[in-house]
């Protein structure tokens, strides 16, 4: 059984690293468009419209994907983890019904109206479908981190006399603190995502001489959106989901910073590998006393070690999470210089000819989905070796009776259908950025 | 309480029965009805609109049925995992291909999407009625609450996700689509779809009669539900409603108003899937064979407080899809045109 629990765990980390790159994408752009939108209906300028209309292209073939890849996400709640979803149903279910009434209704209803109903609707009532696909996609995704909350950090549950979860208190449930921090933190890194992809875009016209007007225009809105969401992503929110797993999960947190001792002045690791075998770090570069004071807020608080847990309620793979970790805050400092570096030119006005910078911000793009990715891969191993923190085991949350063969040919479907998928995204994409926005005819 | 969300899992399964039952409908006939790439782009203007909402009622549903009925899905879910897993691709490229086709204007690359969309529309019909026959005709439930089935069976009396029961009647199911989704065509378009949508109309009758009295034959001889009928004669209520219906839809393919017809097929399949909901209540995942290992309403209900909580949002939430739904229905009302584009 033990293999199928690790196929049943490849393929929800496979389908859901999948799935999100595109709503984190699409949930950040939403945001961009209704700014692009409110700027076009006010000024009524022909060049702003037709970039809103640009944009809402580009968001319409991301939306489509993310809408198709998130349905098999829904499934396998039943199918691969039914343990899981038996012994939780009862709680997890309010926040995915919530979603598909109050998230998913309001987007797929506006969403035909955004992508093909300009001419129909008139400037006023398609702004209005932007703002309806915006709040839509952002409270799917408040249900869903509220939802993985939950996994986390379980609150406003009581066990019932079957031994299953039931809710007791809806409030405590919406309002988890995890839930909050976690929210902010990923809404900010989408948006950073959907300013880098911007930014890119805007880059790759200026680099190759083509729609520099629109150009400039982007560039200015990708970089001003990019540098505000790479602060806010680090600081309030990053730092405070740093405390708040501090807080809630000190096992995850040691694990993350590849601690095995306990004690005072706890120092970071800015390089080095975990060597868990040994309980000890290799080749470490570190400052001292800074994680006691990131996750408690005074240099000389005690940050507990690996040692002074049980080794069966460590994450089971304490390597990758430190890793991941590593590269989503590495990555997140670099996003804050780079996008400082391009605002300050942009507003002295040296930007749109400064080809080196235009060459970084054209090939920066994948890295804040990585950076997301490595993000969710830190939130998700720390969770180990439970589904639900201290209620349930990942071990015990498969579907009992689905074997490791059935999975195994249902993630290759998966990663043969996503291949597909991808080389049809991409050929749309190129062709779409490289053709840019309609001309505007004077 | 559970009642309660009985009644609301089966309005919502309604719901996506009748609405993303008219889409799939126009996908099924899409190759019939529209020979010009241009019209083809015209049943899809038609349906455009409409079917990523009507589709929410399914991911819905799945959400509403985990708070409420955790149990019911997962066993359900767990159980199917194979033919659950090829319906979830099939929905996959259905929708992809309805979004994506009006990206490029290739030839190529139309005609690729608009056969993903039509073997689409008629993949995820097919199985989804499969599935909801097998829960309705029970499944191989033991007394830990699972089961698995294979996943077909040959054999005239053996139990598979397709089998001699349940390949008819989602034949059956696919059939009920195709028909509605003619009469939202004749009633949505114009020009020479909704011609040939209307002039559809009369074989697809006899085919859905056809399949209808060989399924029917299927589940008298190889289920439980005449039992039911025995136990309840209240039933052949819900019997005698469906073939009035239908009947009436017949009459009114025949009228000139092509919505009175749209709207007739849709009271028909809810009355189809009311009565099959009602034979097994209240049970809502029979067991074949020990009757004592059913999932019924009351013993797969959630505990907790969970669903008493949400009644508050169910309600208000399904309050603003319908509004949705009626702003969509307005902004959208008259008929598609061949000549509209997009």
């Amino acid at each position: 059984m033990g293999d199928a629990v690790f196929w049943h765990r490849v393929q929800f980390a496979f389908t859901i690293a999948y799935h999100y790159l595109f709503p984190q994408l699409t949930m950040g752009l939403a945001f961009l468009i209704v700014l692009l939108k409110i700027r076009a209906y006010r000024s009524g300028n022909a060049v702003d419209q037709s970039l809103a209309r640009f944009w809402v292209k580009v968001f319409g073939i991301n939306f489509a994907i993310g809408v198709v890849t998130g349905i098999p996400m829904e499934f396998q709640f039943g199918t691969n983890w039914a343990r899981f979803s038996h012994f939780a149903g009862g709680v997890i279910g309010t926040t995915l019904g919530m979603e598909g009434l109050f998230a998913f209704f309001l987007e797929s209803s506006f969403l035909a109206m955004l992508v093909w109903g300009e001419a129909k609707l008139g400037p006023k009532k398609h702004l209005m479908a932007s703002v309806a696909l915006w709040v839509g996609s952002w409270l799917s995704g408040f249900f869903i981190v509220t939802t993985n909350a939950f996994m986390q950090h379980p609150v406003g549950y009581e066990i019932a006399a079957n031994g299953r979860l039931a809710l007791n208190d809806i409030g405590a449930f919406l309002l988890n603190p995890w839930a909050w921090v976690q929210y902010l933190h990923t809404m900010m890194a989408s948006v950073l995502t959907a300013s880098f992809v911007v930014s890119a875009v805007a880059a790759f016209w200026l680099l190759r001489g083509t729609h520099v007007e629109e150009a400039k225009r982007t560039l200015r809105v990708g970089v001003r959106a990019g540098l505000a969401a790479a602060v806010l992503v680090a600081f309030p929110s990053g730092d405070l989901h740093a405390k708040t797993v501090a807080r809630f999960q000190p096992i995850a947190l040691a694990a993350m910073e590849g601690r095995f001792e306990s004690g005072p002045q706890a120092e970071i690791h800015l390089i080095g590998q975990p060597n868990v075998a040994a309980h000890r770090m290799d080749n470490g570069i570190s400052v001292p006393a800074v994680l006691s004071f990131l996750a408690y807020g005074h240099f000389g608080s005690n940050v507990q070690g690996l040692l002074e847990f049980p080794e069966s309620e460590w994450p089971t793979n304490i390597e990758l999470l430190y890793f991941s970790f590593h590269v989503m805050v590495g990555l997140g400092t670099l996003f804050i210089a780079l996008m400082a570096l391009a605002a300050l030119l942009d507003w002295r006005n040296r930007l749109a000819t400064l080809r080196p910078l235009l060459w970084m911000l054209m090939l920066a793009f994948p890295f804040p989905y990585i950076a997301t990715t490595a993000g969710w891969m830190t939130a998700e191993l720390g969770r180990q070796p439970y589904v639900v923190y201290g209620l349930m085991r990942t071990a015990d949350a498969t579907s009992a009776q689905v074997h490791a063969g059935s999975t195994v040919f249902t993630a290759l479907g998966f990663a043969g259908l996503y291949t597909v998928f991808s080389g049809l995204f991409a050929f749309l994409m190129f062709r779409t950025i490289a053709r840019g926005p309609d001309a505007v005819h004077a | 309480m559970p009642i309660f969300w009985f009644c609301a899992v089966a309005c919502m399964a309604s719901a996506w029965a009748v609405l993303d039952g008219f889409d799939f409908g126009a996908g099924i006939l899409q190759r019939f009805v529209a020979k010009t790439p241009k019209e083809r782009a015209q049943v899809l203007s038609a349906i455009g609109p409409y079917w990523d909402g009507n589709e929410v009622w399914l991911i819905a549903l799945g959400g509403t049925l985990l708070m409420a009925f955790p149990q019911v899905l997962t066993a359900a879910f767990s159980g199917f995992y194979i033919p659950i897993m090829v319906f979830v691709w099939s929905l996959m490229l259905r929708g992809l291909s309805i979004e994506l086709r009006h990206h490029h204007e290739s030839p190529l690359w139309q005609d690729f999407w608009d056969t993903a969309f039509q073997l689409g529309s008629l993949m995820t019909p097919l199985l989804a009625v499969v599935a909801l026959s097998n829960v309705l005709r029970g499944v191989p439930l033991d007394d830990t609450g699972t089961f698995t089935v294979s996943l077909f069976e040959f054999g005239s009396d053996a139990v598979g996700a397709l089998d001699a029961v349940t390949i008819p009647t989602g034949l059956f199911g696919v059939a009920v689509c195709a028909l509605h989704g003619a009469r939202f065509l004749r009633w949505k378009t114009d020009g020479d779809v909704e011609r040939r949508s209307a002039s559809a109309l009369k074989s697809l009758t006899i085919l859905t009669v056809a399949l209808w009295a060989i399924s029917t034959i299927q589940w008298a001889r190889l289920t439980v539900i005449p039992e039911r009928f025995r136990e309840q004669p209240a039933l052949w209520v819900g019997v005698v409603l469906t073939v009035i219906l239908f009947v009436i839809g017949v009459v009114l393919d025949r009228r000139a108003s092509a919505r009175a017809a749209f709207v007739s097929s849709g009271v028909f399949i809810v009355s189809v899937l009311a009565t099959g909901l009602a034979c097994q209540f209240p049970r809502l995942l029979p067991a074949l064979g020990n009757d004592a290992n059913s999932l019924t309403i009351s013993s797969s209900f959630a505990p907790g407080d969970g669903p008493l909580w949400a009644v508050r949002w169910w309600l208000p939430g399904i309050a603003l899809a319908v509004g949705y739904f009626i702003y969509i229905l307005r902004t959208y009302r008259g008929k598609t045109s061949a000549t509209d584009g997009h």
